[in-house]
């Protein structure tokens, strides 16, 4: 599963931190600080793939990462995924933030982070991928915030 | 009242002093929570997550929280539900589990899906007690959304109550038979694969559905979880490896996504190796993504890793179908991430053969230099343009597309060490041809000595000493290594190199005869440069030494003017060392001053006994016995007997201080010829023998403690002097002159113990033959594993380098082929004819140059005093 998705700009500061098991405020940073670490340390040529112990309470994870402008887009999983999937994954993560923001940058993070959540509920679930068609992340996305505002 | 947004521009504003404003927003924010508007209350919680993304606790507003998820207004529900997955416990799971059942069963299934997100984060266990049978019941909804996110909440469900499985499971095991919709369809495939992951052989059942799942499916995603799942299932249903090979082989050739083939290979190579056919097709592809011509000349960095990982699993099991693509993991070297560049280093360490060892290391040698040659060319072209924007251009674009200097070099030490190791590993079993490993190691001796110098001076040694048909060889080239050996002021490698540089030197002293005469000079003056001055103490002893035993052993073979000049060089160089602060490197050099006064040929005799090869195991395996106390040794006694004569003290004098070397008439007694003697030491008169080696009384009492010295030290005695098996050592070590002989022959195995005690890590024994009177069969160390020589497999077939025709060593000179390990049937055979006929010819040898009795063996096979640093030592 997907332990935790962590977005970081190039200067450490989070945009999104989720995670799916149990951990505190504090821990939470520690583990974002030592991703960004890591990430910081690698050539934009080097592998998008990194394990090692990132401070989760499963030691045998692995960070899988992707560099987009500002922002870093990590994903920590444990042996039950993927590396080359999650890859796919997080560029459609990108790709229906990407969508939903008309081509998103950093400052569409920080001042939605909240929508910027949103959107990765419907790609993940509970640390499990819950849907891979961007179309159906986005009409699903679409169709809340319509929702929303008929009630609203 | 300020909105999330205000809250962000807010502390962008407040650069420098975030906190303090942050505290204020967090006051602010909770008296928000408080409010009794519900809008109010849903900003103050979503200021308050967006604090906590920063690192701001808000568990506090949990009870706020639960409020906002009963809101009517799904907008309050939806940030609700995203700030519970934060700051709920299990307080709020207990207040909001009613909340939750009736956003689950919402006839809405937006509402139901941000509920069920929300659930699979923040359940408990009596939460998931309480609300699995309505989650279970999402299953069948008509909506495959809310199936969707009712399958993977379920997982997380059961994670927390692991006993649900009894119902959780069948209703599982019914969407994957049943389900039509893909990502649904994907959801329970990915539920199951971690489930499987858990327990697999729970789970066998399951392999009909899935086997029908990867024939069907067309959705990577799933197949990639399908092809996972039916791996892990593998080793559990011996039976399943051949059903796949089909179905994976088609995938493998049909799929144009990178991530399900390597799923595939991943599954091939790590749950079904033995399924040959899928592995080939496996490692073509993997060929594919490392070699570098498939992607337009670029590797894709993480293909290339992945393709590397899964080839070196391949390579423990079938070495030779990843050395079918050495070439591309040689090119894989040059690659421009450093993670790459190891593991496929890794992958070649595990395929050196005694066929190809020679290719590779030709290949990673010709790798090493090459990139010493681009390093230079860059560093040059840097001084060269010392335009400083230039350089600083030119380091940056080094570091973000090539390896940095230090990994440069880290890799270079990993590819040097690579060579040195697989090459020596297992007792030189890949080695058939001992001069190329000679070559080979003085050759990184020359250019990397910094980085292994210590390693290869062991071998080097090792392989000079085990190997005699390879000697003159390595003479010839520890002279070139010695005479263009550059040494780096650089701490570690400094201690590395001096290493290598005093085994050089202990090499061409112990086989001085060796050296060409014409380089005699060359050596000499090389051994003792000023330069050596500045290394280790033990470096310079050993020079000093090397430089005495080369003068003398090329005594009778250079001109009386090339010797003349090499003595009056040594001579004059002396002084330095004479007066060095260490007291091994003086007594050295003293020694040498006085022995050089003496008849070359007489000094000849002292290194004359051969050094030979015997297992470190071996003199353990002598026992103590005899009655010699070793104890209490002689020393106040000796002294004592010392200061009795004036001619001993005048000894004593000289051991004690240097000074008295310059007494010529002294070192002329030194070697007075009272009485011949038929052992080496024959010149030696006994009475000053015994003074002359009146410091190995210093030494004596550390013997003792090695039990194997002080065994060889007795049968000595034994045997040298030919009569009393009991004579004790302190009668040995008495006054008597009639035990001269004797007394010269134990401190030549002394020093024998010594040398052994000192290399007995590398299976190199110099010691006596004293052993093969009581075994004889192991004369020459066979049928000890530790030996070269009675190891079959590793007993070299030498070829001489320099005049292109073969040496063929003893053995190999009846049976050529036996080297040649290509009918592994007759392996044993050989083995065994080859073990005989190297024990008849070594005796046949002794007996033939000897041509003595075997009685007086001992002494001419004692361990030669080529290096005294430690007799003298103290």
């Amino acid at each position: 599963m997907i332990e935790a998705v962590i977005v970081v700009n190039n200067h450490g500061l989070p945009r999104l931190l989720r995670f799916y098991e149990d951990y505190t405020t504090a821990e939470q940073q520690k583990v974002m600080g030592r991703v960004y670490e890591i990430l910081t340390k690698r050539k934009d040529t080097s592998c998008n793939f990194l394990s090692g112990d990132v401070g989760l309470k499963n030691p045998n994870t692995r960070v899988i990462f992707r560099h987009y402008a500002t922002l870093y887009f990590a994903f920590v999983i444990d042996e039950s995924e993927s590396p080359l999937a999650i890859m796919d994954l997080i560029h459609i993560y990108v790709e229906a933030l990407d969508l939903a923001f008309q081509s998103v940058c950093e400052l569409d993070l920080i001042f939605n982070a909240d929508k910027a959540n949103f959107i990765l509920d419907e790609v993940l679930c509970g640390g499990l991928e819950a849907e891979t068609d961007i179309k159906q992340v986005t009409s699903v996305y679409e169709a809340m915030n319509l929702h929303e505002k008929g009630k609203g | 009242m300020k909105t999330l947004p205000d809250l962000i521009k807010g502390i962008r504003a407040h650069r420098g002093s975030e906190e303090e404003y942050i505290g204020k927003a967090i006051q602010e924010a909770k008296d928000e929570i408080r409010s009794l508007s519900i809008d109010e209350k849903c900003t103050g919680i979503q200021k308050l997550w967006y604090l906590q993304m920063l690192g701001y606790d808000m568990e506090f507003a949990g009870f706020h929280v639960v409020e906002l998820i009963s809101s009517t207004q799904f907008r309050h529900k939806r940030i609700g539900y995203l700030a519970s997955s934060f700051c709920f416990t299990d307080d709020f799971c207990i207040l909001s589990t009613a909340q939750f059942r009736k956003d689950i069963t919402s006839r809405n299934q937006y509402e139901c899906g941000v509920a069920l997100s929300a659930l699979a984060s923040v359940a408990n266990a009596d939460m998931s007690q309480a609300l699995m049978e309505d989650v279970l019941g999402l299953f069948n909804s008509s909506r495959p959304y809310i199936r969707k996110k009712a399958v993977l909440t379920a997982y997380r469900l059961l994670l927390k109550d692991t006993e649900a499985i009894r119902t959780v499971f069948p209703a599982l095991k019914r969407r994957l038979d049943a389900e039509t919709d893909p990502s649904v369809l994907h959801s329970v495939v990915n539920v199951l694969t971690e489930l499987v992951l858990k327990e697999p052989k729970n789970f066998l059942g399951l392999v009909p559905s899935l086997f029908t799942i990867l024939n069907h499916s067309s959705s990577n995603w799933t197949l990639i979880k399908v092809v996972r799942l039916l791996g892990v299932l593998c080793d559990h249903e011996p039976r399943l490896p051949g059903k796949l090979e089909g179905p994976l082989t088609q995938h493998l050739q049909n799929t144009a996504a990178k991530s399900l083939t390597f799923e595939i290979i991943n599954v091939a190579v790590t749950h079904m190796l033995g399924n040959k056919s899928l592995l080939k097709i496996c490692t073509e592809r993997l060929a594919e993504f490392i070699s570098p011509s498939s992607s337009g000349g670029k590797r894709d960095a993480n293909l290339c890793y992945l393709s590397l990982d899964a080839l070196s699993k391949i390579a423990a099991k079938y070495p030779r179908v990843a050395a079918a693509h050495n070439a591309a993991l040689l090119a894989c070297l040059t690659d421009d991430v450093y993670l790459i560049r190891i593991k496929a280093l890794d992958i070649i360490s595990s395929l050196f053969t005694r066929k190809n060892i020679k290719d590779i290391v030709a290949r990673l040698l010709q790798f090493v230099d090459e990139t010493k040659m681009k390093d230079e060319t860059a560093a040059e072209s840097d001084t060269a343009t010392e335009g400083k924007k230039k350089k600083e251009k030119s380091k940056k674009k080094r570091k973000k597309h090539g390896l940095t200097s230090e990994e440069e070099r880290a890799f270079k030490c990993k590819v040097v060490d690579c060579v040195v190791s697989n090459s020596c590993k297992e007792n030189y079993n890949l080695i058939t041809d001992f001069a190329w490993l000679i070559e080979i190691l003085t050759k990184l001796g020359a250019t990397h000595s910094s980085i292994t110098g210590s390693t290869i001076a062991t071998h080097l040694r090792d392989v000079a000493v085990r190997v005699p048909e390879v000697q003159s060889y390595a003479v010839e080239l520890s002279v070139s290594l010695l005479t263009s050996s550059r040494l780096s002021s650089d701490a570690v490698s400094f201690t590395e190199s001096a290493t290598l540089f005093s085994v050089t030197a202990w090499l061409l002293g112990e086989y001085a005869n060796e050296i060409d005469s014409a380089l005699v000079f060359d050596v000499v003056s090389v051994l003792m440069s000023q330069c050596i001055l500045s290394l280790p103490t033990h470096t310079q002893a050993a020079c000093v030494n090397a430089a005495l035993k080369v003068c003398s052993r090329q005594a009778s073979k250079v001109t009386s003017d090339v010797l003349d000049d090499c003595i009056k060089m040594i001579r004059s160089r002396l002084s330095f060392f004479v007066s060095s602060a260490s007291s091994r490197v003086q007594e050295r050099a003293v020694l040498v001053d006085v022995l050089l006064n003496e008849d070359l040929a007489t000094v000849d005799d002292l290194f004359a006994p051969e050094l030979v090869p015997v297992s470190s195991k071996k003199q353990k395996k002598v026992k103590l016995g005899g009655e010699g106390n070793f104890e209490d040794l002689i020393v106040p006694i000796e002294l004592q007997d010392w200061e009795g004569t004036g001619k001993e003290k005048e000894a004593a004098d000289f051991f004690g201080h240097a000074k008295t070397t310059k007494d010529p008439a002294f070192a002329d007694d030194v070697f007075d010829d009272e009485e011949p003697q038929d052992n080496r030491v024959k010149k030696t008169s006994g009475k000053r023998s015994d003074d002359i080696f009146m410091l190995d009384d210093d030494i004596v009492p550390e013997v003792p403690k090695q039990p194997s010295g002080g065994d060889a030290f007795d049968l000595e005695f034994d045997i040298g002097g030919g009569e009393t098996k009991q004579t004790s050592p302190s009668q040995a070590f008495g006054r008597n002159n009639s035990k001269a002989k004797q007394l010269s022959q134990a401190r030549v195995t002394i020093r024998g113990i010594e040398e052994e005690d000192e290399e007995s890590e590398e299976d190199v024994g110099r010691s006596s033959h004293a052993h093969s009177k009581t075994e004889p069969d192991d004369l020459f160390g066979f049928g000890d594993e530790g030996d070269l020589f009675t190891d079959s497999e590793a007993q070299p077939k030498v070829t001489e380098h320099k005049h292109h025709d073969e040496i063929v060593s003893p053995i190999a000179k009846d049976e050529d082929d036996i080297f040649g390990f290509d009918e592994p049937a007759d392996f044993e055979e050989q083995k065994q004819k080859k073990k005989h006929k190297h024990r008849k010819h070594r005796k046949h040898r002794h007996k033939t140059e000897e041509d003595e009795p075997v009685k007086t063996e001992p002494v001419k096979a004692a361990p030669k005093k080529d290096e005294f640093d430690d007799l003298f030592d103290f």
